[in-house]
C-alpha cells in the first residue's frame, strides 16, 4: 500500500461519516476532520490540509459543489472525492466541472475507495 | 356477513406487500398504520412520529414530497408522488411512492409505500460511475495535452491556439497585443556545470517566478528549452516593456540554489495588422538577439 493518507470527511449524515471513516482507517489512512457541511468544510480546510476530502452533494448550508469550488479557488491541489447518490449525468458534470478528482456513488464499500483513490493518482 | 372496518381492510391488504408501507397523519407525523414487512424492521415500536421511527431523523425528513403543513390546503386527489431515496440506514436504494389519502376516521393522511430497487439501481449507478470516469480521464487528457510537463505551463500547442485566439480578437477590436520572448543566459554552461537535474529545477523556478509576476490576463508559455512566452492582450508595446522589465527585475532578485543568480533576456513585438504569427514571433526573437548581442540581462522592444 501506499503512503498513509489524512482525510476530510463531509457529510451531514453521521451514519455516512461513520461508515466512510471505518473504510479509511481499514485501508490504513487516518480522519483528520469530518464536516458536517459544505461551509464547515470550506472554513477549516487551510486548517486542516488534508490529502483527500470526500464530499456529500446535497448538505445544508452550501453543497458539495459550490464547496468544491470554494476550497479549489484557494487550494488548487485540493483533491476531492465526491461521495453522493446523485448519479444524474449533469450532477457529476458539474463535479467535474467544479475539479473534483474521483465521483462514487452510495452505496459505497472499501473496493470503490480503494479504486478511485488509485484512479485518482492520490 | 362478517363487517371488517376500514382499517382491518386496509391492513389486510398491506400486510401481504412485499414491500414498505406505513401511513402517517400529515399534520402531527403520527403513524396510524405500519405493514408487515415495514414493522419487522423496525426495532423502536411502530407508534410516534414517522421520521423518528421508519427513517431515524430528529425532524421531519428531508427527502420528503409530502411536507406536513396544516397551512396548506390539502387535496387528497392528487396523483402519487414518485422518488428514489438511498437509505443510509440499511444502505439500499428505495423507490417512494407518496400519496394523501383520506383516512378511515376522516383524517388525511399520507401513505407511503417504499419499494427495495437496490438491484435495479446498481446497474444504473455503475454506469454513472463509469461515466465520471470517463470524462476524469478525458479531462486529465486534456490537460496534459495542453501542459509542458517540466513546468506546469502551457505548451507550444496551447500557446498557438492562445496566439491565434488573440490575434483575431485583436483584429476585431483594434485593440494592440505584445509578445515577450525570454530566454535565460547561460542556460548551458548552468547544465554544463550544475548537470541537468539543477537545470531544470532552474526552469521550473523560473517559471513560477515568470507567473508570479505577470498581470492575471497575461498568458505563459515554454516555448522549449530555456526559451518563455508571454503573450500581453491589450497592451501596447510600452505597456509590455514595463511587463518584461518587472520579470527582468524579479527574476534578478531570486534566488536559485547553487548558483549566484539567474537573468534572461527579453525581446518585445507588438501585433502588426495583417502580419503572421510567425511574423510577429520573428520579429520579437530579433529583439531578443539584439539584447543577447547587448550584454544579455536587458530588454529590447522592436519598434
Amino acid at each position: 500500500m501506499s503512503k498513509p493518507l489524512s482525510f476530510m470527511v463531509v457529510d451531514d449524515s453521521s451514519i455516512t461519516i461513520e461508515k466512510l471513516s471505518f473504510i479509511i482507517h481499514d485501508l490504513g489512512h487516518n480522519v483528520a476532520r469530518t464536516c458536517s457541511t459544505g461551509q464547515e468544510a470550506v472554513d477549516e480546510y487551510g486548517d486542516v490540509q488534508p490529502d483527500v476530502v470526500t464530499m456529500d452533494i446535497t448538505m445544508p448550508q452550501m453543497n458539495g459543489i459550490d464547496a468544491t469550488r470554494s476550497i479549489l479557488q484557494k487550494y488548487k491541489d485540493a483533491k476531492i472525492i465526491m461521495v453522493t447518490s446523485h448519479g444524474q449525468e449533469k450532477m457529476v458534470m458539474d463535479a467535474i466541472e467544479a475539479g473534483a478528482v474521483g465521483y462514487i456513488l452510495k452505496p459505497f464499500s472499501r473496493e470503490k475507495l480503494e479504486n478511485v483513490i488509485k484512479e485518482a493518482s492520490l | 356477513m362478517s363487517s371488517k372496518n376500514g382499517k382491518e381492510l386496509f391492513s389486510e391488504l398491506f400486510d401481504e406487500m412485499p414491500f414498505n408501507v406505513y401511513v402517517s397523519d400529515v399534520k402531527t407525523f403520527e403513524l396510524v398504520f405500519v405493514n408487515k414487512q415495514l414493522r419487522t424492521t423496525m426495532t423502536n415500536g411502530t407508534t410516534g412520529k414517522c421520521y423518528k421511527r421508519v427513517y431515524q431523523f430528529e425532524e421531519p425528513c428531508p427527502h420528503c414530497p409530502i411536507k406536513a403543513n396544516p397551512d396548506i390546503p390539502i387535496e387528497p386527489d392528487q396523483e402519487t408522488i414518485v422518488s428514489e431515496y438511498f437509505n443510509e440506514l440499511d444502505d439500499r436504494w428505495y423507490q417512494l411512492q407518496d400519496k394523501y389519502i383520506v383516512w378511515t376516521d376522516g383524517r388525511i393522511v399520507k401513505y407511503s409505500i417504499g419499494v427495495d430497487i437496490t438491484e435495479q439501481k446498481k446497474t444504473q449507478n455503475q454506469l454513472a460511475e463509469a461515466h465520471a470516469q470517463l470524462a476524469l480521464r478525458s479531462k486529465h487528457l486534456e490537460v496534459k495535452s495542453i501542459t509542458d510537463p517540466l513546468t506546469g505551463l502551457f505548451n507550444r500547442y496551447k500557446l498557438k491556439e492562445i496566439l491565434e485566439r488573440e490575434v483575431s480578437r485583436c483584429m476585431r477590436s483594434g485593440a494592440k497585443l505584445s509578445v515577450i520572448l525570454v530566454d535565460l543566459d547561460h542556460f548551458k554552461s548552468i547544465n554544463d556545470t550544475f548537470g541537468h537535474i539543477v537545470g531544470d529545477k532552474v526552469l521550473q523556478q523560473t517559471a513560477e517566478v515568470l507567473k508570479r509576476s505577470l498581470r492575471s490576463y497575461d498568458h505563459l508559455a515554454r516555448w522549449g528549452g530555456e526559451e518563455f512566452v508571454v503573450v500581453c492582450p491589450e497592451s501596447p508595446l510600452l505597456a509590455a516593456k514595463q511587463v518584461a522589465e518587472k520579470l527582468r527585475t524579479q527574476l534578478l532578485d531570486t534566488e536559485f540554489p547553487q548558483l549566484n543568480r539567474v537573468t534572461a533576456s527579453f525581446g518585445i513585438a507588438e501585433y502588426i495588422s495583417e502580419e503572421s504569427i510567425d511574423d510577429l514571433i520573428s520579429r520579437a526573437d530579433k529583439g531578443l538577439y539584439c539584447a543577447k548581442e547587448t550584454g544579455r540581462n536587458r530588454v529590447v522592444a522592436m519598434e
